[in-house]
């Protein structure tokens, strides 16, 4: 069968991704803001294989600026696709007629694709495509990307234009520009272009009731006393309502930590069942599913709605159009610390994944920015980071005081990203940036299905995560920990009472390895081997460090532990339940009120928790939330950052900026904590 | 004048863009092309949010500044 290739070419923002979706059933990522698409991707149309389809970068011309105007222009002048399908955002006919002159210049088989009609319709506009087709020499359809409509006429459209190799009419006006300058050209073709609006494009003049409600809605978004406030009020709304647990105050848990109790209980009561099950089994066996798999996935799995909740939030805001409006509105101040208003959506997406927010940065203007954005997205405590956040902080501080540290730990944070750009502006990159130029899209109404149907993908890929990358993680951690050379060579075995072959942990490969390497943070407070080895496990994924902590302390929260170091041996199997510790689950508020009442008892060093014994300090567990959060990302985001950074020479200077300042910002933590006592 | 001297609701015809050829190139393709109106919808500290050829666009201060209309 002869295949062809399809190349999808239009503005930024015209709903060009929404159709590469919709035809090969991907799920690139899609949003209401200029740039979303900021590379060439591609695909198989599903219904119609002989297809393959590219989704060429938003540009707004062809000229051989811009990264991705290059890449557009490379493929639509020099590979020749079969067809290039011309998506035009129909309510911006106009402006989007200019790109469209472009591609007809290049000679190339086209075909227009007239996206958002039903918007058009619906305010009872209409465009003349007949008029469009005779003029320009190729086919114009109607579409709408987002409900597939008019997918059948588009794909016979395409059919036909191969089939007999329809071919763009030669204008007069592409004989006459070549004699012209820049702006003549520029003015030649919205010459041309207005005069096959005037024909085509029939308006409604009473929609400007629309437009007016959407002036007063930039009015108020963008209100210079206003502006500020209200985002800050959506931003408290959005972390509220998905990691918060006590909205405005008024101790109303958010949704996402309600959700988050019923996972933990259903784990839990998992767990108990598959226990039960294996009571039989070896020794190693038991261990490993419960220790190893169990425990540690279990831990990463409790925070899972959080960060559902968090980017079901995010991509409503992201279809709404208030992105770009943000960018404008902090254009000013971020501009104070070197970077672009525009910086603020790769920084927002990298409270979700830095791994999309740091190809995001290519929609930013100049290089500088590009790189410094990405290097900083990398501080933002990603969904993946949450968890480190939220067990900690409640181990060293207390659940009650969760919800201001938290936010002192964003706060932290985001001044320290202030900081480094600040720093690598002096240093690294130098130069202005003083332009700032975005297009501002509709308002729109996210529809529920693209909102519900983004969280399911998202909920798949994090089950594909937790079930490959995580679960590898924590049963190799779980061997590494269980098991040291004499496990091979018969000395455990006869050794152990049990003839079991395992190992105490601190006698494991990782204790030893990880001895070797934890002298370095014990100037943060942090001793031991086992936090080291919960550092280095995140940087394969960040959630692996709550993972491995459940895994490496699991002698804290045994039976065995309960009754050596609380007298509970007679404790009846209700009163175990209740403080949860005998389901094998990490009960972060009952495992803090048990360390809580240890230390005021006064207990001696020896029994206390090994977490208490090994950052013994809340300062120390300040330090050791920050360095996690602020060193190294996963190796996915390395790799992400490499591509934005180009060199391997920039990438490894950008993650030593990163651990350096990990290490910096906390070993000053640390030192507060030295000299106010905490 | 510059366009960072209009006031809101007011519309103009842009005559002449002052900047480096890219970012010429850009303006132009985003409907910046001397002879056609813009009309400043919001207009601020912040900088300015105008309608070209049926498009909403906001830029800085800077950059309206290097726009020149009448």
């Amino acid at each position: 069968m002869k295949s062809y290739t399809l190349a999808l070419a239009g503005n930024p923002n015209c709903g060009k991704t929404t159709l590469f979706n919709k035809l090969t059933g991907a799920k690139q990522h899609v949003g209401n803001w200029p740039g979303v698409t900021v590379d060439k991707k591609e695909g198989v149309w599903k219904n119609h294989q002989e297809y393959k389809i590219l989704d060429l970068p938003g540009t707004y011309s062809l000229s051989p600026y811009s990264a991705e105007e290059k890449i557009a222009r490379d493929y639509i002048v020099n590979e020749q696709a079969d067809c290039v399908v011309d998506i035009v955002e129909s309510p911006n006919l106009e402006r989007n007629l200019y790109l469209t002159l472009q591609i007809l210049e290049t000679g190339v088989p086209t075909v227009i694709a007239l996206n958002m009609n039903d918007e058009l319709e619906a305010r009872g506009e209409h465009i003349d495509t007949k008029f469009l087709e005779k003029q320009f020499g190729v086919k114009v359809v109607n579409i709408s990307a987002k409900n597939s409509k008019g997918i059948d006429e588009l794909y016979n459209a395409i059919k036909e234009t191969i089939e007999n190799n329809i071919k763009p009419n030669k204008l007069i006006l592409f004989e006459k520009i070549k004699t012209l300058d820049e702006e003549g050209v520029a003015n030649a073709r919205y010459q041309k272009i207005s005069k096959l609006v005037y024909r085509a494009y029939k308006k409604n003049d009473n929609i400007d009731s629309a437009k007016a409600r959407s002036n007063k809605l930039d009015e108020v978004l963008t209100h210079k006393y206003f502006g500020l406030p209200i985002f800050g009020l959506i931003m408290y709304l959005l972390f509220q309502i998905s990691i918060g647990d006590n909205l405005f105050g008024l101790g109303i848990p958010g949704l996402g930590q309600l959700l988050s109790g019923w996972v933990n209980s259903f784990w839990g009561w998992l767990t108990s069942i598959v226990a039960l099950s294996l009571k039989n089994a070896a020794p190693w066996a038991q261990g490993l599913v419960i220790d190893g798999a169990m425990s540690g996935v279990g831990a990463v799995f409790g925070f899972m709605p959080l960060v559902l909740i968090l980017y079901l939030l995010m991509s409503i805001l992201e279809d709404s159009g208030y992105m770009a409006r943000v960018a404008f509105v902090l254009d000013r101040v971020f501009r104070k610390f070197g970077l672009s208003g525009k910086s603020f959506i790769p920084l927002l997406m990298g409270f979700g994944c830095s791994v999309p927010a740091m190809t995001a940065t290519r929609s930013l203007d100049e290089e500088k920015d590009r790189h410094i954005t990405t290097i900083i997205t990398a501080f933002m405590p990603c969904g993946a980071k949450l968890p480190i956040i939220a067990l900690f902080v409640s181990l060293f501080f207390g659940s009650e005081n969760a919800a201001n540290m938290n936010f002192l730990i964003y706060l932290i944070v985001i001044c320290v990203a202030i900081i480094v750009s600040l720093i690598l502006n002096k240093v690294w990159y130098k130069g202005e940036t003083s332009h700032f130029l975005i297009e501002l899209p509709q308002y729109r109404l996210p529809t529920f299905i693209s909102v519900t149907h983004r969280s399911y993908e998202k909920m798949k890929e994090f089950i594909k995560k937790a079930s490959t990358i995580i679960l590898a993680s924590t049963i190799i951690i779980w061997f590494l920990t269980n098991f040291n050379i004499n496990s091979f060579n018969g000395v455990n075995k006869t050794n152990n009472e049990n003839q079991s072959v395992m190992c105490e942990m601190d006698d494991s490969f990782m204790a030893s390895f990880g001895k070797g390497i934890s002298p370095i943070f014990k100037p943060l407070g942090i001793n031991g081997w086992r936090p080291t080895v919960g550092i280095i496990s995140g940087w394969i994924a960040k959630e692996n460090v709550v993972a491995a902590f459940a895994q490496l302390y699991g002698d804290d929260i045994t039976d065995e532990y309960l009754e050596k170091y609380f007298n509970i041996e007679n404790a009846s199997k209700e009163e175990l339940e209740e403080i949860g510790f005998n389901l094998g689950i990490y009960d972060r508020d009952t495992a803090h009120s048990i360390y809580e009442d240890l230390l005021t008892e006064g207990a001696d060093d020896n029994a206390l928790p090994t977490v208490k014994r090994d950052i013994p300090t809340s300062s120390g567990g300040l330090a050791y939330i920050l360095f996690n959060l602020l060193c190294m990302p996963c190796f996915a985001a390395v790799g992400s950052m490499h591509r934005e950074l180009k060199t391997w020479r920039k990438t490894m200077g950008g993650v030593g900026v990163q651990m350096l300042t990990a290490y910096i910002v906390s070993l000053i933590v640390r030192i507060i904590g030295m000299i106010f006592g905490f | 004048m510059p366009l960072s001297n209009l006031s809101l609701g007011e519309s103009k015809e842009i005559v002449s863009i002052n900047a480096s050829a890219e970012l010429k190139d850009r303006l132009l393709s985003m409907g910046f092309v001397p002879g056609n109106s813009v009309k400043v919808v919001t207009q601020n500290i912040m900088g300015i949010i105008l309608e070209i050829k049926g498009t909403r666009l906001a830029l800085n201060k800077d950059l309206a500044h290097q726009i020149k209309v009448a």
